[in-house]
């Protein structure tokens, strides 16, 4: 078989888009979410009543989620020793009335943003605690990301 | 001469204009003033199972917020903002001066889970629950939404919606004023200031 100018050409055309594509899942599968945790801390919350009676109590944690890597991550889930559940709630303002919800099916962290916890908006929510929250304190809460893994932090109560 | 008489008068016209904006901007409030309310009494629980009636704190201040102690995040963020504004105050101010939570979760809020609750913030934080007879005329009162979210699959059972503003009672017991929940502790201090001139 001859081989014409026209096969060459489409020859080398279909090289450069296979060796273009193979760069390019080269580089995808580096790209990878770069995940930190950053300024997290608690309010005190006192579970026990004067007689050292527990009573049900919720407790907070706000935080930065950092993403310096090239790809999204996703929040999926928290525990923490101090409580039975932990949740993320996010808080809406419509107006001067306040709305609490629960946040289903994980939160997007996407490449290169920092997602930030803070009061009146998203806040890790630590349901029925079972001790008290003591300014000073320092509590082990680990966060499961979808690609990251699990991050282990601590956080510090901070003063009322 | 005539045009020299005109300049000073001219002069004297605009530093009293000028004083008179600076008087204004010092006595004008910093929280949105509220539509004329006639005075409502009520009487509820207090965190040690005392009675408290409103119309019994003659010539005081009143803070009011309505909360709920399960409320991890802008309820709790009001009382550390009213803990700054209560260590901003003289104790002869304090004196004249009540910070009232009112529950908007009765059904789990105690007294004494209140007790514990805003022992954490400050002993002179007065927190208040009572019946649904007893809290419903004062929800409807001050115009308090309130609502049981019972869709929420939230581990912590329901969650409840609620009017986050932080109201100012003059010292006849008549609100005043608003602010938001996330105010600045200086503004509400420069109004309980002003309310403490009337």
């Amino acid at each position: 078989m001859r081989l014409t100018p026209m096969f060459l050409k489409i020859g080398l055309l279909a090289l450069s888009i296979s060796l273009f594509c193979q760069i390019q899942a080269c580089q995808k599968a580096d790209d990878t979410p770069k995940i930190e945790i950053e300024n997290i801390w608690s309010r005190p919350v006192q579970i026990e009543n004067e007689d050292g009676r527990v009573m049900k109590s919720n407790g907070v944690v706000y935080l930065k989620i950092v993403n310096d890597g090239e790809a999204p991550d996703r929040l999926m889930s928290m525990t923490s020793i101090v409580c039975d559940v932990v949740e993320l709630h996010e808080t809406k303002m419509n107006d001067d009335r306040m709305m609490m919800q629960k946040v289903d099916g994980g939160l997007d962290i996407p490449a290169g943003e920092t997602v930030e916890f803070k009061p009146g908006g998203y806040h890790v929510m630590l349901i029925r605690l079972k001790r008290s929250l003591v300014p000073g304190d320092r509590f082990a809460l680990q966060l499961v990301f979808e690609r990251t893994g699990t991050i282990k932090v601590d956080s510090e109560v901070g003063q009322p | 001469m005539q045009n020299k008489l005109t300049q000073s008068a001219a002069k004297l016209l605009l530093a009293v204009a000028v004083l008179a904006g600076c008087q204004s901007r010092d006595s004008s409030f910093k929280g949105t003033e509220l539509p004329e309310m006639e005075f409502k009494d009520f009487t509820l629980t207090d965190q040690n199972g005392q009675r408290f009636t409103l119309g019994e704190q003659e010539g005081k201040v009143t803070l009011m917020f309505f909360g709920f102690t399960y409320c991890p995040d802008v309820c709790p963020l009001t009382l550390s903002t009213w803990k700054k504004v209560r260590e901003s105050l003289t104790e002869d101010e304090a004196q004249k001066v009540e910070f009232v939570y009112i529950t908007v979760d009765p059904e789990r809020d105690t007294p004494e889970k209140l007790k514990a609750h805003l022992a954490v913030f400050h002993p002179d934080f007065i927190g208040l629950t009572g019946t649904q007879e007893e809290l419903q005329p004062v929800y409807a009162g001050y115009g308090v939404y309130r609502e049981k979210d019972q869709i929420s699959d939230s581990a912590t059972g329901y969650l409840v919606n609620h009017t986050a503003s932080i109201y100012l009672l003059d010292r006849n017991g008549i609100w005043k004023l608003k602010h938001s929940n996330d105010a600045r502790p200086e503004d509400i201090v420069h109004d309980i200031r002003l309310l403490l001139k009337y």
